[in-house]
């Protein structure tokens, strides 16, 4: 595995989980921390889930 | 820099004013109600927009009907033989039992979906959890299905492509699909509705001249046990109990939610009815419970002629169509009910990393062979309980609930009054 490879493969991950996060921050920022704690439990799921995932993939 | 500094604010400020002036006029416009599809427009419902009745009628019956194309008239064939053509109709009619006393219930909570109504009446706890209930099956069904369409699209006309890169094909435009909404989901659906069926009718009729009508006898196949049986699991797949009386205040007209919700039930068992009977008298029983695909098989067979023949990568444009269109409900009913179940003011937000999820998860099973036994031995065999069992049992609770509170506010005037504008009518 190169370490482009390794770059492409990561970047969509990392960019959702980034996207996910600040969606999460301006609910919690806007008072909404039900809708906070969502988005951030959303952001573990999606970026980290996917990250881990391809991370396997990847390595294995 | 002051001034540019003070314009912008003047005109933040002019903006806020119109949109508040918007707000207003549309509230005197709907009755003192606010234009928010769900709810009662406390402020922290989604806006879906609206859409009428043949709309939601032909995305509904496209959702369901989908399954044709796939695994499930094998797994029905293997499970109940000859009286598979019966199963659809059977759930059809259970399905739409189950959705008309769900509305009957519905109809103590005007123009109120269900979540709302289970926040508000009963706790809000119980609304959370039919939501992301419902969220978790929507995610695992279209997971599950994108995998299917993959396997199919690979194994009959793109052999040489990586599935990865036909599911990401498939995911970007189910995403662009999802994030239109409701409105533009429905629309679609209608456009793609004639088409659909015109092209499930050519595929029907071409293949007419290897039918036999013999293959169908013994008409009840394995009895009637496990055609009832079969019946009962496979409403899993009927999904207007579920997302109508939730989504119900975004039917543009209100008293065609029972007809919406009847007719798509119907109308889609009577479509996988007639192609089962095709299909089955066309490959025999022991055949069809044997091929992955008997819909691809059915396109292949079509020989009109020495010119008209092998006209299946014409049908695999209808099915992908169909596969967009499942899919795209699907991933927005998983953000959608996620949203609702964390009292987001959003959901277009959630639908990429939604679709990211749905990537990983679709890519878990490791074969297409595991994927079809979690279609049959999982989802159709434990997703009645979310589409069928769940609208029924919250429904019900809801309405006793709500009975017990009035009773009690009936005995005891000097309580709390009630929540909500249709409270205050009900009780007007």
């Amino acid at each position: 595995m190169s370490i482009v490879q390794f770059v492409v493969v990561m970047i969509v991950p990392v960019c959702v989980g980034i996207y996910a996060f600040n969606f999460s921050r301006w609910l919690w920022n806007q008072g909404n921390h039900l809708g906070g704690v969502g988005g951030y439990l959303m952001t573990v799921l999606s970026g980290g889930g996917a990250f881990v995932y391809f991370l396997f993939k990847l390595l294995i | 820099m002051a001034d540019s500094g003070q314009r912008t604010m003047d005109h933040r400020r002019q903006w806020r004013r119109t949109l508040a002036g918007s707000q207003k006029s549309k509230q005197r416009s709907s009755g003192g109600r606010t234009s928010t599809a769900e709810g009662n427009g406390n402020g922290n419902d989604i806006r879906t927009g609206h859409a009428g009745v043949a709309e939601w009628t032909a995305l509904l019956t496209i959702y369901t009907s989908t399954d044709v194309f796939l695994s499930y008239p094998s797994r029905v064939a293997e499970q109940t033989a000859e009286g598979a053509w019966m199963v659809p109709l059977l759930s059809a009619m259970i399905a739409a039992s189950v959705f008309w006393v769900v509305q009957l219930c519905m109809l103590r909570f005007s123009q109120t979906g269900l979540i709302t109504v289970l926040w508000e009446r009963v706790s809000p706890v119980a609304g959370m959890v039919v939501a992301l209930a419902g969220a978790t099956f929507f995610l695992v069904q279209t997971a599950l299905v994108m995998r299917e369409f993959t396997e199919t699209v690979v194994t009959t006309v793109l052999p040489s492509t990586p599935a990865a890169v036909v599911t990401i094909l498939f995911l970007v435009v189910v995403m662009n699909y999802a994030y239109k909404g409701i409105e533009g989901m429905t629309r679609v659906a209608i456009l793609l509705s004639v088409v659909m069926l015109g092209g499930l009718a050519l595929l029907l009729i071409l293949p007419l001249t290897w039918f036999d009508p013999s293959l169908l006898s013994p008409v009840m196949g394995k009895g009637v046990g496990p055609i009832v049986l079969s019946a009962l699991t496979n409403t899993s797949m009927f999904i207007p109990p579920f997302v109508l009386s939730i989504l119900q205040p975004s039917v543009r007209n209100q008293k065609h939610v029972l007809r919406i919700g009847l007719v798509s039930s119907l109308l889609t068992g009577a479509i996988i009815s007639v192609v089962l009977i095709v299909i089955i008298g066309t490959f025999a029983v022991a055949v069809t419970g044997k091929i992955p695909f008997p819909m691809y098989q059915l396109a292949r067979l079509i020989y009109v002629g020495r010119f008209v023949q092998r006209l299946e990568s014409l049908f695999v444009f209808l099915w992908s169509a169909a596969a967009v269109i499942k899919m795209g409900l699907g991933l927005w009913l998983t953000a959608y009910l996620y949203a609702r179940a964390f009292k987001m003011p959003l959901y277009r937000p959630l639908v990429v990393p939604f679709g990211l999820i749905l990537f990983v998860v679709s890519f878990l099973p490791p074969d297409v062979t595991t994927v079809m036994n979690l279609s049959g031995q999982v989802l159709e065999r434990y997703g009645w309980i979310v589409t069928m069992a769940l609208p029924l049992l919250a429904a019900l609770i809801a309405v006793v609930v709500d009975w017990l509170r009035e009773r009690g506010r009936r005995h005891d005037p000097g309580s709390d009054p009630p929540k909500g504008e249709n409270r205050e009518e009900a009780l007007a």
